[in-house]
């Protein structure tokens, strides 16, 4: 005959593995909300960065054609694929 | 006291300057479009680009892509994060589940094992046949002494 005992520590035995389950599961999102925490600061960092590099690739490019309209047009005219016409002055 | 004043009016100009100049930068690069019309000393009606706004454009077509690549990775790993999770968190259950069938198992074992010993024990006992022979040996003497008294007397 089974005893109450041994139901007892067949459901003990049941609750403290459904209790390890829960903590670990915490754990594992406590986890992945860090991660996409890291994720979310290094996308941010990298797009800062670029910000930063595109800045810095407009201002040469400003100082690069700042004296040579024609050059930076003829350039624009060729990233559109559009037809570069001449003026006045370099005709 | 007016060296002191003079040293802390270029302390603050030291200090603010260069935020000053950087923002001053930061407006310079915003750029002019404005539209020409025909008649107006241009060989064609069109679109009047600064320097500015004609190498944004020249650099924006270069970092959109970079942008982008940004984007998507960002995403790719969000997207493989909630996948390592949803599959840590199947593990977890996957595991505990196995651990109860496990452990279930050997607390069963463990019963079956006492109740065989508890069964071998009830069928190595002998008791009762000895109480019921005894009983019967009893009531046998019994009715032996009875009729040897009296056939004795007779």
């Amino acid at each position: 005959m089974r005893t109450r005992e041994d139901y007892q520590e067949e459901i003990d035995l049941i609750n403290k593995t459904n209790q390890g389950k829960e903590k670990k599961k915490e754990e594992l999102s406590e986890q992945h909300k860090e991660i996409i925490e890291k994720i979310e600061k290094e996308h941010d960092v990298e797009l800062e960065k670029l910000k930063v590099e595109k800045q810095k690739e407009i201002s040469d490019l400003v100082k690069k054609y700042d004296d040579k309209p024609n050059e930076l047009a003829k350039e624009v005219a060729r990233i559109l694929s559009a037809e570069y016409i001449r003026n006045e002055r370099e005709k | 006291m007016f060296r002191k004043i003079l040293i802390l009016i270029i302390s603050i100009s030291i200090t603010f300057a260069p935020l000053t100049a950087s923002a001053q930068e930061t407006s310079v690069l915003e750029g002019k479009v404005t539209a020409i019309d025909e008649g107006a000393p241009s060989p064609y009606s069109g679109i009047l680009l600064d320097s500015i706004a004609a190498s944004k454009m020249l650099v924006d077509k270069k970092y959109i892509k970079l942008e982008l690549e940004l984007e998507l990775r960002k995403e790719f790993h969000k997207d493989l994060a909630e996948k390592r999770l949803a599959y840590d968190l199947l593990k977890t259950d996957h595991d505990s589940l196995r651990k109860i069938h496990e452990d279930t198992l050997i607390l069963k074992e463990n019963q079956i094992s006492y109740l065989n010993d508890a069964l071998k024990d009830e069928m190595s006992d002998y008791s009762h046949w000895w109480l019921a022979s005894g009983i019967a040996l009893g009531i046998i003497l019994s009715v032996a002494v009875f009729y040897a008294s009296v056939e004795i007397r007779e």
